[in-house]
């Protein structure tokens, strides 16, 4: 086997090769001839074989020769002809021509692009990719949590009012606290809670999640309304003089609050540390007692996001935001230009 | 057809390098029967073999001066060889595509001189028999058997013409006279009987 590659490799052929040839063809030499006939004594089948070899070369030989249907003479104008079409396009539609390893290449493109555009529209409608739109409308984003199943077990725990009060504003099993109109003026880092106003006593209330959810940051004013709550801008740190603070957490964890005024009372998970940005984020409920912190505005958001901030203004990457419209449009778009592109090749490539 | 020496085809090479339609042409008129000869059996179909073959032609006038010498109607199959070669590699792709239109059955071509019509019958199976199972050898089998078989070339013009050694060719015909033989005793009642020892 080896033997036969090396020489086929360097182009020489086995001398029964060559006899055999020359022996069908007619053209044997004395020693070739004597060499097959000795070939076939060993092996009574070969005669046959090659017998039948003779008579089909007799056939093949008595084919008559074709002659040119016509002439084939070139003129000038059809060189030009040649060239204007091996243009520089022409070149490029041969690298995709489809004996080329670039022949797919459109193809899986469109159908990258088809296949993302579909499962973008997907998670919009089934609440995986949601959608907002920033403050001045001119732009929309898209949060995407890290599964649905995440989004599931996700909840709002705004607690806030007297030690082993239950949570406020009856919105912890909203599990679509992630997704924010933004205030109509908002700008990055400012849009406002559509939260019911929240009766906290204290100048600002700190929302932020714990982990392992999406990482919220809700400052809420003394006023606690819509209009003058904010995002934190990320990395801000939570104000740890804030005297009203919940955590939006999984609705199975406890998180305990304090009613104490102005007052950092416990922080209640280790967790939260982990997760936090800055400070112990953790409770320092200001309610009024009576569980209806400002934090119940927190319970009540269902998510905010804004802008080039709403990424990190989640926190620890848990999330990720995406102009969804816009990726939608620009993919679909690249869809279309690929097919386009690729039925434009095959049409300069004359196929 | 004239018939050019070896000097006058250098003569009118050079003269193609340097621009002159007539000089080419007459070389064109030399080799047009055997490079649409070869061309015809290899894509099996008159029409796109005009195509390939005229093709061809152009393409050597374009790229004359990359002939480095030897024989030059090697050089011009072996350009038709490539033309060839790409069709039937993109008729592969589009198998819808039917190239049994205008095929080129070799009962059309195989002389016989009996006037008997029950020869002419079994002439004329045998001519489809051995077109279908030329048909079903390798492109480079099929080609080297079209060279030296059918056309009667020597083997180092097709070594040539293929751009292998000559050796090679000789066991790409060997392996192809292998399988015809093969392909052709499935029916074995159309063969002659100098076939059916």
């Amino acid at each position: 086997m080896v033997f036969d590659f090396l020489n086929r490799l360097i182009g020489h052929t086995d001398s029964s090769v060559d006899a055999v040839n020359a022996y069908v063809e007619g053209s044997a030499s004395a020693d070739e001839q004597t060499f097959v006939e000795r070939m076939m004594r060993e092996n009574p089948g070969l005669e046959k074989d090659l017998g039948t070899q003779r008579a089909l070369l007799e056939v093949l030989r008595r084919v008559e020769k074709v002659e040119a249907p016509r002439s084939f003479t070139v003129t000038p104008e059809l060189i030009a002809r040649a060239e204007r079409s091996d243009s520089a396009l022409s070149r490029v539609a041969e690298l995709f021509g489809p004996q080329r390893k670039l022949a797919l290449a459109p193809g899986v493109i469109a159908g990258i692009a088809a296949l993302s555009v579909a499962l973008l529209t997907l998670g919009d409608i089934t609440g995986v990719v949601d959608q907002t739109s920033s403050g001045d409308d001119s732009a929309s984003v898209a949060v995407v949590v890290e599964s649905a199943a995440s989004i599931g077990a996700l909840g709002i725990a705004g607690e806030m009012g007297g030690p082993g009060a239950p949570a406020a504003g009856g919105t912890s099993d909203d599990s679509t606290f992630l997704t924010e109109k933004a205030s109509q003026s908002g700008g990055a880092g400012a849009a406002a809670a559509t939260a019911a106003p929240a009766r906290a006593t204290a100048p600002e209330a700190v929302t932020e999640s714990a982990a392992p959810g999406p990482l919220v940051t809700v400052i809420v004013t003394e006023k606690g309304d819509a209009e003058s709550s904010r995002i934190a801008p990320a990395g801000e740190p939570p104000s740890l003089t804030t005297e009203a603070t919940a955590r939006v957490a999984r609705p199975e964890e406890d998180v305990e609050t304090s009613a104490k005024d102005g007052a950092i009372v416990e922080p209640v998970n280790e967790d939260t540390e982990a997760f936090g940005t800055g400070g112990s984020i953790d409770t320092a409920g200001t309610a009024d007692g009576a569980g209806e912190g400002a934090l119940a505005g927190a319970g009540a958001l269902e998510g905010v996001a804004e802008g080039a901030d709403s990424g990190t203004a989640m926190g620890a990457g848990k999330g990720l935001t995406l102009p969804l419209r816009q990726l939608q449009i620009a993919l679909a778009a690249l869809a279309l230009a690929a097919i386009g592109a690729w039925a434009g090749l095959r049409r300069v490539r004359g196929e | 057809m004239l018939i050019l020496t070896t000097f006058d085809e250098q003569r009118l090479i050079q003269l193609t390098r340097d621009g002159d339609y007539d000089a080419f042409n007459r070389l064109v008129i030399e080799h047009q029967d055997a490079v649409f000869g070869v061309v015809v059996r290899m894509v099996r179909n008159r029409a796109t073999a005009e195509d390939i073959t005229q093709d061809a032609f152009i393409s050597a006038f374009r790229k004359m001066s990359s002939y480095r010498g030897g024989i030059f109607r090697a050089w011009l199959f072996r350009i038709a060889k490539n033309a060839a070669l790409d069709h039937l590699r993109k008729m592969a792709r589009r198998p819808e595509t039917s190239i049994d239109e205008d095929i080129v059955y070799f009962s059309e071509t195989v002389q016989d001189d009996s006037a008997d019509p029950l020869a002419d019958a079994l002439n004329s199976e045998l001519g489809r028999l051995i077109e279908h199972c030329l048909g079903g050898l390798s492109d480079d089998h099929r080609f080297a058997m079209v060279m030296v078989d059918v056309e009667g070339y020597q083997y180092d013009e097709a070594a040539e013409s293929i751009g292998v050694s000559i050796g090679t060719v000789k066991s790409r015909l060997n392996r192809a006279r292998a399988r015809m033989r093969d392909c052709v005793q499935q029916e074995p009642e159309l063969l002659p009987a100098s076939m059916r020892l």
